[in-house]
């Protein structure tokens, strides 16, 4: 121990006489550690532990695919949520149904998101409540749900101020009291509710709730998958029109449905931050390795008077684990301030909401533990190396000056190669995600999304409960937005968010009755719907306020349409139906006959009705009075900044009807940031920011051997010199023996980016195979590296050989 | 005490061998104080490093107080030496970064010795080279003299059987030679066996045997008259 601190004692009194060595080298650690813990924080939160429900290994989501392999959740009604908790498979159910409610009773009216929830809903999470109890059967006897809610923490640090004593005050939500029964702790965020009460589905077989599964122990998810598909197969074979039918039932882990291809991305990001912290530890093994071959005088004369190598080994290893220990200190500052920002990037409906991205206990022993390695593996090398001094040359020498061993040498040549090729391999990464972002964000939309904003309004419950009476409600609403100063135009837009999905159905061709396993984009709108979203007209015409009041029974189609279904006829006056338009759902109100004939009358140009990675589909367009749901979607054009209209509309529609309730109010620039482009934005940015460091830290590196090897061969440029050697010279001789390992780690990292190209390019969205992306990349590299080797080839150069010669 | 039989080192030098050690035979007894005296490049040094068994890449026969450090491995030989060697270079070769007692202090934390008792060992040997004033100084800090002191002191301080010196005084001007050498001859007397290097026919008065090298040959040893040039290279 004693021996320890003598070691820790000396170690610091070395540092503190090199400092311009101690802090590039903890600058080099705390970068790369730093970066690494960071990112392991947002790993850690996602992937490893994002959910604080017991058995969340065990939860499910149930999706009925199509054919592409998309679709949606399994819903059920009441008795079907019997048989689905009967399941052999099946540990547990619990149901779901969310709406937006208004809070009234209080000066404005607020919206919230409620949820109903089956009463087993707390008993499946496992969770306690941070106050009070979660609902129980008891709550909901024989179906009937009492009037009680539970809380979730952020509504009610926000309504209720974190007040502790909340349990028994009572909530109007749509003019009905609840009494507040408890507060989910902070990560309980399921469904994003707000409140959440218990409820069941009635006994209308049409009234369907979405269903989360819970796994039996040790059931593959397989077997779970075929046991279901009976089960749903079961429910839907009597109704065609039922949209479950002719689905496969496809079982994924709640993380796969929240994450997707992000979990792959979260990965690689780690990968490329191991890089960096290798290219760090790099240039830390190769100043410690110079310093080193300048201390061996230092280490032969302890060896002479009794260290064993193991003891100098021992103080060698110390001197780097305190590095990285100063380091890893550092870099869990960085982390704190990193994980902030790296939180604020990460694109909004990325990642589960419950996930709490913070340094941590696991973070920091992580941390702690990653420091010690970075330690011992970047020092090892150096103290094996210098451990063993050639003793009696360098006491007889009587020299402190020495220019190291071969195997010193090409030491230093394999980490400086290292270091370029995985610096190559950073580089393209980022140039392939920059590159794939920015095609993202130029793709052609087909429809103009500046100054357009979409939101929802809730009609209060138990209003309008007929068709007419809905549709002269929802009219009156895009009236009011149409009528505030600042909107050129509004437009219902029912079933389709451009440019993400809509309504996938089946559809038909009159005249082409054979065809079969057609699909199209349903969409529901206003006539006003191409002007607000500038969507050319390219035949025909829209239909008008009157064919909507009455739901005529006309539609557009779009270019895509044309192309797949009609491509060699006149598309107008043609004739398509949807037998999915007759939707027997409680809350939704139809017109007559939906499900008949439509003529088309008119197409439009192709907008992204898809997402942005997948191709336009075929769509049709058709008035919304078609299918009035309780909640209407708008979109609205404004002609200034869209945030201040926005006030400006809430502000109206509150004054129309206090009890509307407003959610969703956004942009279609953010939503596009969130839902769009945020991850390729999000993987671009930081594949850059890990790129740039890199090639700082390995100029860093390039510099720092140079620089070694130009102190070593003072004398001998000296001598070059006295005998009329030129400067040119002087610097071809010193660039020269790093122009090899430069390129030798150019040749791997350029392998290295071709061998990860189909890596890359799943989780990166591009790919480095790109000529041009390896071309700059390369040709960057190989600038900075120069002139981190031509600043000190350029000082021995201009040395005066007389101080050159004299030079000890 | 230290026998030396065939012993002889060599460096690869191009395309043939530069001998430093021709077939070394040589007996030393306990207590003896030598000199090693020749021209340069005569072998002496050579001779020092293997005797302090800084130097294994020598051939021959090495025995230690009987042991045989010639079939020791590496360690063996460093744990061998550690333990019953201490070195004195002309040069001094005093850590930098380390005070004098610091320095002094190294070889017995080496050792393994426990804190308390090596302050108490530190703090004699400080005393008694009467440098106890400069126990905190760095060697920078100090005169050519005074650093050779601190390198003997260092030397010393764990008791060896053997002291080697090389050129101890090389560096030094005479009155401070004098001090080094008055030194040595204390230590002689208090039984430690002193092998030194020397050009100084001062310096080699000091002794009790003197050794006469030449071209790596031992050419002469006052101890054995009878030893001749010829009959050394014969004899080996």
């Amino acid at each position: 121990m004693n021996g320890l601190l003598q070691d820790l004692r000396y170690a610091v009194r070395q540092l503190r006489k090199s400092p311009g060595f101690a802090i590039t080298a903890v600058l080099s650690l705390t970068l790369g550690i730093g970066a690494t813990t960071a990112i392991f924080s947002v790993v850690y939160s996602i992937l490893l532990d994002p959910y604080p429900y017991r058995d969340a290994d065990r939860m499910v989501h149930v999706e009925l695919r199509d054919k592409t392999d998309r679709g949606f959740l399994l819903i059920v009604n009441g008795s079907e949520y019997d048989q689905l908790r009967r399941a052999s498979s099946v540990d547990d159910v619990f149901l779901q149904r969310q709406e937006t409610q208004t809070l009234t009773g209080g000066q404005f009216p607020i919206s919230v998101n409620a949820g109903q929830y089956s009463p087993n809903l707390f008993a499946y999470m496992g969770v306690p409540p941070l106050i009070g109890r979660g609902f129980t059967a008891t709550d909901a006897p024989s179906g009937k749900s009492s009037p009680v809610v539970v809380l979730s923490y952020l509504f009610w640090q926000k309504q209720f101020a974190g007040n502790r004593n909340v349990v028994g005050q009572t909530i109007e939500l749509n003019h009905k009291l609840y009494t507040v029964i408890g507060v989910t702790p902070p990560r309980f965020t399921w469904g994003d509710s707000d409140v959440y009460a218990p409820g069941m589905p009635g006994a209308d077989p049409h009234e369907y709730w979405n269903s989360f599964i819970k796994l039996k122990a040790g059931v593959k998810h397989t077997a779970a998958a075929a046991e279901l598909q009976l089960l749903v197969d079961r429910f839907t074979k009597d109704d065609l029109k039922d949209f479950r039918h002719g689905r496969r039932v496809a079982i994924v882990t709640l993380n796969e449905e929240v994450l997707g291809r992000f979990s792959g991305t979260l990965v690689m990001l780690f990968g490329a931050v191991i890089a960096l912290l290798v290219i760090g530890c790099a240039n830390v093994s190769i100043l410690l390795l110079a310093r080193g071959i300048a201390r061996q005088h230092e280490l032969a004369v302890r060896a002479s008077i009794g260290a064993s190598r193991t003891r100098l080994i021992r103080q060698l290893l110390t001197e780097s684990v305190l590095l990285s220990l100063v380091g890893a200190g550092l870099g869990v500052l960085v982390a704190y301030r990193g994980v902030g920002t790296l939180s604020a990037m990460l694109p909004l409906y990325s990642f589960p909401h419950e996930a709490t991205i913070r340094v941590n206990g696991t973070v920091l022993a992580f941390s702690a533990a990653l420091s010690v390695v970075t330690g011992i593996l970047f020092g090892i090398s150096p103290a094996w190396q210098l451990s063993r001094p050639p003793i009696s040359e360098l006491i007889q020498a009587n020299s402190a000056k020495h220019s190291g061993s071969a195997r010193s040498r090409n030491t230093h040549r394999l980490l400086i190669a290292g270091q370029v090729s995985l610096t190559l391999l950073l580089m393209a990464g980022a140039g392939a995600a920059t590159k794939a972002f920015l095609a993202l964000t130029h793709m052609p939309l087909g429809f103009d999304p500046d100054h357009v904003f979409g939101l929802r309004a809730a009609l209060p419950k138990g209003t309008n409960t007929n068709w007419q009476a809905r549709l002269n409600a929802n009219e009156a609403i895009r009236r009011t937005i149409q009528d505030v100063p600042g909107v050129t135009s509004a437009s219902v837009s029912t079933t389709w968010f451009p440019p993400f999905g809509g309504f996938d159905a089946k559809v038909e061709i009159r005249s082409k009755p054979t065809l079969t396993g057609t699909e199209a984009i349903l969409a529901l709108v206003s006539p006003k719907e191409f002007e607000t979203l500038r969507i050319p007209l390219l035949a025909g015409r829209i239909f008008d306020d009157a064919e909507v009041n009455r739901a005529a029974h006309l539609a557009l189609v779009n270019e895509a349409f044309v192309k797949q279904f009609l491509p060699e006829e006149n598309p107008i006056g043609q004739s398509v139906r949807s037998p999915m338009l007759k939707v027997e759902l409680p809350d939704l109100l139809s017109a007559q006959a939906p499900d008949d004939w439509l003529e088309i009358i008119g197409v439009v140009g192709d907008a992204r009705d898809d997402g942005l990675e997948h191709p336009i589909k075929p769509a049709v367009f058709l008035p919304h009075s078609f299918v009035l749901p309780p909640e209407i979607a708008l979109l609205v054009r404004a002609n200034g900044n869209p945030e201040t209209v926005i006030q400006s509309v809430k502000r109206r529609l509150t004054a129309l009807d206090p009890e509307l309730a407003v959610s969703q109010d956004h942009t279609l620039a953010w939503w596009l940031e969130t839902r769009g482009w945020g991850q390729g934005r999000f993987i671009a940015t930081l594949f850059s920011v890990f790129a740039f460091l890199a090639l700082a830290l390995a100029a860093a590196g390039l510099y720092s051997v140079v620089s070694f090897s130009v102190t070593q061969r003072t004398q001998e440029v000296g001598i070059r010199m006295a005998l009329g050697a030129p400067r040119t010279n002087i610097l071809r001789l010193v660039i020269s023996s790093t122009a090899l390992m430069l390129a030798a780690g150019v040749a791997v990292g350029l392998v290295l980016s071709l061998a990860l190209d189909r890596i890359i390019r799943d989780w990166a969205g591009g790919s480095p195979r790109d000529p041009a992306t390896l071309f700059l990349a390369a040709l960057i590299l190989v600038l900075v590296a120069t002139i981190a080797c031509v600043v000190p080839a350029w000082r021995a150069a201009t040395v005066d050989p007389v101080v050159a010669l004299r030079y000890e | 005490m230290i026998q030396l039989k065939k012993v002889e080192r060599s460096y690869k030098t191009g395309a043939g061998q530069t001998w430093v050690l021709r077939r070394i035979n040589l007996e030393i007894q306990q207590g003896e104080f030598i000199t090693v005296m020749g021209p340069s490049g005569a072998g002496k040094s050579s001779l020092l490093n293997v005797l302090a068994l800084l130097d294994d890449q020598w051939s021959g026969e090495y025995w230690f107080r009987d042991q045989a450090a010639h079939t020791m491995k590496r360690a063996g030989r460093a744990d061998l030496a550690k333990r019953n060697i201490g070195v004195v270079f002309q040069s001094y070769h005093l850590l930098d970064d380390l005070t004098v007692r610091e320095n002094i202090d190294l070889p017995l934390s080496y050792k393994d010795i426990p804190r308390n008792q090596r302050q108490g060992l530190v703090a004699n040997v400080l005393d008694r080279f009467q440098i106890v004033a400069k126990k905190d100084l760095y060697p920078s800090q100090l005169s050519g003299g005074q650093q050779q002191l601190v390198g003997v002191a260092r030397a010393v301080i764990h008791k060896p059987a053997l002291l080697l010196a090389d050129e101890p005084t090389g560096n030094l001007h005479s009155t401070q030679a004098r001090e080094i050498m008055e030194l040595f001859r204390e230590l002689n007397r208090e039984g430690t066996t002193i092998v030194q290097v020397t050009h100084s026919e001062t310096n080699a008065a000091y002794g009790s045997r003197t050794l006469q090298m030449q071209d790596g040959w031992l050419i002469g040893d006052t101890a054995n008259p009878s030893l001749e040039p010829s009959k050394a290279a014969v004899n080996g």
